[in-house]
């Protein structure tokens, strides 16, 4: 029911709580996938999972979405959340507060499907600058005896970190601005998301709810002012992208 | 055995740890897509199944509806 009083906090906190654990969750693996495919990988299998970084930022939001409506979330509340729920309420009743009602459409799913749409992003920018790091420095590297994943830690990563960090960045505005698939499986809450298993909502998941229903003109200013918001944030994020990528190519330039 | 070859045998045991590590990395990064891909080439060729099955029903078993239908559809999913 619309009660004419309007707040975005819940919706913020969701997006950054959500958009952060994501982030966090998949920025190893998909360093990893990075790594392995430029410098550990036969050609052949690197070239796979080139294919494969490309089709998984081509899969639509809708698809993970529904994936996560009918396999993930019944799978995380029946072996993931309700095992833990039983085990805390007997053992540690304190933390149920903060693990919520396990339905297995909330948070935790969000972040999970979240985590798994932006790992081509970051993973497909640190191959990319990977790739671009002078071959005199990998070749000096392997000439003094190091192995491979020294030259990976000393010769490499340092010199690749601007476009790493950028490919981190570009994940977290994606993670930011997604909608559908995270609108499918947050549970949709708007209370603050305090709870593991609890429903929650971000801002693009209150506007693509709410607009149909916003009927009365304070209502739809509302939802305009959390687009704003959005809007925001994401420049937040861009600005502190480009921040970093500037003092990290002087670095580089000071390193070359 | 010297300490020198001791510090090499605990850069190579990290060698193989961090490789192993990388290769779970990247196997970790494409288990929901392959997921999601198995469950959508399921769940699409189970319903490409059933309406191709419908095609080689008999057209007195299409007129009453009971062609293709699955057990749990009430008899009036056809008609």
């Amino acid at each position: 029911m619309v009660q004419k009083a309007f707040g975005a906090w819940p919706y913020i906190l969701g997006t950054l709580i959500v958009s952060l654990s994501a982030l966090l969750l998949s920025f190893f693996p998909a360093l990893a996938a990075a790594i392995f495919a430029a410098e550990y990988a036969p050609r052949w299998l690197a070239q796979v999972i080139n294919f494969l970084l490309d089709l998984m930022a081509a899969v639509p939001s809708v698809v993970y979405g529904l994936w996560g409506i009918f396999v993930l979330a019944p799978w995380l509340r029946d072996a993931v959340q309700l095992p833990l729920y039983m085990w805390a309420a007997e053992r540690l009743p304190g933390l149920l507060p903060f693990l919520g009602v396990p339905t297995g459409y909330g948070l935790m799913t969000a972040v999970l499907i979240l985590a798994s749409m932006i790992v081509p992003y970051t993973a497909a920018l640190a191959r990319d600058a990977i790739a671009l790091v002078p071959k005199e420095h990998r070749e000096a590297a392997y000439a003094l005896g190091a192995t491979r994943w020294e030259v990976m830690r000393l010769a490499i990563l340092p010199l690749a970190r601007g476009g790493i960090i950028a490919g981190v960045f570009l994940a977290l505005a994606r993670a930011v601005g997604e909608t559908m698939a995270v609108t499918m499986v947050i549970g949709n809450s708007h209370k603050l998301p305090y709870t593991l298993f609890g429903g929650a909502a971000t801002m693009p998941s209150v506007i693509a709810n709410e607009f149909t229903e916003a009927v009365e003109d304070l209502h739809l200013s509302a939802l305009i002012a959390v687009g704003f918001l959005l809007f925001l944030v994401s420049m937040l994020i861009n600005f502190t992208a480009a921040y970093i990528l500037r003092r990290q190519e002087r670095l580089v330039k000071g390193v070359l | 055995m010297t300490a020198k070859d001791l510090a090499l045998r605990r850069r190579y045991r990290v060698e193989r740890l961090m490789m192993a590590l990388v290769a779970l990395g990247t196997l970790l990064a494409f288990l929901i897509l392959f997921l999601v891909v198995a469950y959508a080439l399921l769940q699409g060729a189970s319903a490409l199944t059933w309406t191709s099955s419908l095609r080689t029903c008999a057209p007195q078993e299409k007129r009453e509806g009971a062609c293709g239908r699955p057990s749990w559809a009430p008899s009036s999913w056809m008609a």
